[in-house]
């Protein structure tokens, strides 16, 4: 291969870096930030290993340091100082049990630390494929679970500590606003809460496909992009990074730029809908609830739904067949 | 499109290398799985390799295989090492399960002219594609061609679009296709025999396998399915529209054939696919006479551009302003929104879109967040503004809203918004927009007749504006960065390249970054 032929594969291959799963429930935590530092600044976060790395890469770029396994509030405990800002700093419930408790949260307490830790806890040692650990929700023959985080730091001395369901973003915006400004001293703790969709996913997905099967009323979700709302600027893509989240060319031939699109393999966890709401994106995302093996007050419903509709619908297409361009 | 160069079958007397150069996700690891579960089985020590912690993570990641025939290793009675990695030069086979990420296996030399590539024509956006405000996709046709000329034996197809077809992933086609190339010293039952034992979506996988094995035999095969994309030449010639109604297709109304008429009659050939798209447009957003003033406005810029020579310039600024003026004119606002979002045509395109089998049950909610400023905007210009300067009314726009469009309650008040178009030429925001508008006219008027191509350029910064809320606001903002600085430039030769740098420079990023890279750099030449 010549230099330029080289030269002009490195202008269009970009690297292509991993990123957050299609609904994984520490996107949003990253989402939020992003939102956050949009209004309060930048904030230094010291990140830890796992999943959760992946915010360094794009489309979030959150993250200045990582140390190692469980040190993420170690590594920014030099910035215990008289400071204008708060920082945060990342762990995973695996790097939380495997030294995270002593090593950042004791630490912490200990030296009155006055930044913020968010402790994500996805149920699992996601990163290596799923294993169980003390924190685990699941119930396990040999091991013992359920011993929650929430208490173990309460144990240490943690007062300021927030339980938020990831998926609850304008929660977790709040959340983490009241971190960074309360005037509060002392060590703050938020424990960001969802299960890994990865292991719910091969758990609930065969349960469900069997359901359909047996004829059980099943309700599944999946989200959706209008691309004749979608302006193309790709706002709800830079702060979400879904995989399932892509581009398709626009259909409107006036506009150049391609739409978002939400592809099949979206599981409905609905990120991109709160970011719509939270950040104020424009109107094109729509949630769809498919019904399978209705019952017959649903099928009423949507029959009497259905005909009400139908009936505006046509008269309106109707009046708007009174400026048709024809073949034009 | 299909491409096949010469098929060549590997010896059996030989280690043979293959490198899976795939996403996360895209099933490589089923993939490898099988080539190590077929290739034990026909007498073979093998061995597959992969990156941890990149499953289903969407990243560029490489799956090797080493195939060793255990009949030298037992003449030899020694047992072979096997490689954990590809060496660039040494691999018999590359998979590549998207095309960006076949340039990827030749960028990194996997590929040589005793190669047998087996690429996937298909694209799977990478994040930074996806993430820039304007088109960020690559174009490559540079991979394609590259990847023809250096591989020895080149398979390539759109394997997504097959495995769809086929109710499968598309791992199972890359299979079928590694059968087909002819490559690996196997038949194609033995193959079969493999998805077969693997027990796990055994039919739809076969049935992947199939399409797969099939195309790479072919050759020269047509694409599959070719997903429907037409227009994608502006300058379709009109002649062909008029033989078309001529068959007896469908004629247009009364009233917008006088639109059609007046277009035909005074604007230029080049623009009518344009122009045509933008009254379209205009009637649905408002209607005829809306549709009119569009003309109206046109008009002033098709006749400079006469006057100008446009026809050496292939009417550049007619089609230009053709496509940006009527974008401007149909500003995004809630009862367009509301107009779009409760049609027809739309809850026929959700079905489609999210896979609801016919006569499914499903509910729609659309995720909105209506503010103050969106609500003034629609109202009579004294009634908007004066409500828009009490902020005590901000506490009811804090949340946003979800309203479902297949209940009635939710239908309703999305269809009454739709019908307040009558509202729109005296609302607030039509006000301001009508501003916008000549301001951005007059800029564009200003540099034709020094700069033509300038000009243009001008009437493009339309692109920038786009969405609502805040991304609206930073378009806004972003234009007027670019003309505050535009007096100390306009002057230049350059001008038109520097405002189009300032543009694209402007899309890249939200934070603004490039932009004002582009701008100090721009100040530091211009001083």
């Amino acid at each position: 291969m010549s230099a330029d032929e080289q030269q002009s594969l490195a202008e269009t291959v970009p690297d292509r870096p991993v990123g957050f799963c299609t609904g994984c429930p520490e996107r949003p935590i990253f989402t939020a930030m992003k939102l956050v530092q949009r209004k309060l600044g930048e904030v230094h976060v010291s990140c830890d290993i796992g999943c959760h790395l992946f915010s360094i890469l794009p489309p979030f770029n959150i993250g200045n340091t990582t140390m190692g396994y469980g040190l993420g509030w170690s590594g920014a405990s030099a910035f215990n100082t008289e400071a204008d800002r708060r920082t945060i700093s990342i762990m995973g419930d695996g790097g939380f049990w495997h030294n995270g408790l002593t090593s950042g949260v004791g630490n912490a307490v200990f030296n009155k630390n006055d930044n913020i830790l968010v402790i994500v806890d996805n149920g699992y040692s996601a990163a290596t494929g799923g294993q169980d650990i003390l924190s685990s929700r699941a119930f396990n023959k040999t091991r013992q679970t359920n011993n929650p985080i929430s208490k173990a730091i309460k144990g240490l001395g943690i007062e300021w500590q927030r339980t938020v369901n990831t998926y609850d973003l304008g929660k977790m915006v709040k959340t983490l606003t009241e971190a960074l400004t309360t005037p509060e001293k002392g060590p703050k703790v938020i424990l960001a809460e969802s299960e890994c969709m990865l292991n719910r996913q091969r758990r609930e997905k065969p349960v469900r496909n069997k359901m359909i099967k047996e004829g059980k009323r099943i309700v599944r979700s999946r989200f959706g992009v209008d691309p004749d709302t979608c302006t193309g600027d790709h706002a709800c893509i830079r702060l979400s990074g879904c995989p399932s989240l892509t581009l398709k060319e626009n259909p409107d031939p006036l506009r150049e730029d391609p739409v978002a699109h939400v592809n099949n393999d979206c599981v409905g966890c609905g990120v991109c809908g709160e970011v719509t709401h939270v950040a104020v994106l424009c109107p094109s995302f729509y949630r769809a609830d498919l019904l399978y093996n209705p019952n017959l007050w649903d099928k009423f419903l949507a029959g009497v739904r259905g005909g009400l509709i139908g009936f505006i619908q046509k008269r309106a297409e109707k009046k708007r067949a009174t400026h048709s361009f024809g073949g034009a | 499109m299909a491409v096949t160069k010469q098929k060549k079958t590997l010896s059996k007397d030989k280690s043979i290398n293959i490198a899976i150069i795939a996403m996360g996700g895209q099933g490589g690891g089923v993939l490898s799985k099988w080539i190590l579960d077929m290739a034990e089985a026909q007498g073979y020590l093998a061995q597959y390799t992969s990156v941890p912690g990149v499953a289903q993570r969407t990243g560029a990641t490489i799956y090797y295989i080493e195939l060793f025939p255990a009949h030298l290793a037992d003449t030899k009675k020694q047992n072979p090492v096997l490689a954990l990695t590809p060496i660039p030069g040494d691999v018999d086979i590359v998979i590549a399960s998207e095309m960006m990420e076949a340039g990827r296996s030749l960028m990194r030399g996997f590929v040589t002219e005793e190669t047998t590539l087996i690429a996937s024509d298909h694209r799977d956006y990478a994040i930074v594609e996806k993430q820039e405000m304007g088109d960020g996709r690559r174009e490559l046709s540079n991979v394609r061609s590259l990847a023809e000329k250096m591989a020895g034996t080149y398979i390539c197809f759109d394997m997504d679009t097959a495995a769809r077809a086929a109710g499968s992933v598309i791992s199972s086609v890359l299979f079928g296709a590694l059968a087909g190339s002819n490559a690996l010293p196997f038949g194609r039952a033995i193959f079969e025999k493999t998805i077969t034992e693997s027990k796990r979506a055994v039919d739809a996988n076969l049935r992947g396998f199939a399409l797969g094995y099939e195309n790479a035999q072919k050759g020269d095969t047509p694409e599959i399915n070719p997903e429907s994309n037409p227009e994608s030449n502006p300058e379709i010639n009109p002649e062909g529209k008029e033989d078309e109604e001529a068959k007896g297709g469908l004629v247009p109304s009364a009233s917008v054939a006088p639109l059609l008429a007046r277009m035909k009659e005074s604007f230029p050939p080049h623009a009518h696919f344009l122009i045509t798209e933008g009254l379209k447009k205009l009637v649905d957003y408002q209607g005829p006479t809306y549709a009119n003033l569009y003309l109206d406005r046109l008009k002033i810029f098709t006749d400079m551009d006469a006057e100008m020579g446009g026809a050496k310039k292939k009417w550049r600024l007619s089609k230009d302003m053709a496509r940006y003026l009527a974008l401007a004119m149909s500003y995004d606002d809630l009862i367009r929104v509301a107009d779009l979002k409760t049609r027809a045509t739309r809850f026929d395109r959700f079905r489609d879109e999210v896979k609801a089998a016919p006569g499914q049950i499903i509910t729609v909610s659309e995720y909105m967040h209506p503010r103050l400023q969106e609500v003034c905007d629609v109202l009579p210009t004294w009634l908007g503004g004066f409500l828009l300067q009490r902020s005590s009314l901000n506490v009811f726009f804090q949340k946003g809203r979800r309203i479902s469009t297949t209940k009635l309650g939710g239908f309703l008040l999305l269809s009454f918004m739709a019908k307040l178009k009558w509202l729109r030429t005296k609302s607030l925001r039509y006000k301001v927009e009508a501003e916008r508008l000549s301001a951005w006219m007059d800029d564009v008027k200003k540099a034709v007749s020094d700069n033509y191509d300038l000009a243009c350029e001008v009437a493009g910064l339309q692109r920038l504006m786009k969405g609502y809320g805040d991304t609206y606001d930073r378009g806004l903002e972003n234009t007027a960065k670019i003309m505050s600085l535009y007096p100390s430039f306009k002057e230049e030769k350059t001008a038109a390249s520097i405002l189009e740098n300032l543009k694209s420079a402007a899309l890249k990023d939200e934070e603004g970054k490039e932009l004002s890279k582009a701008i100090h750099a721009l100040n530091v030449s211009v001083g």
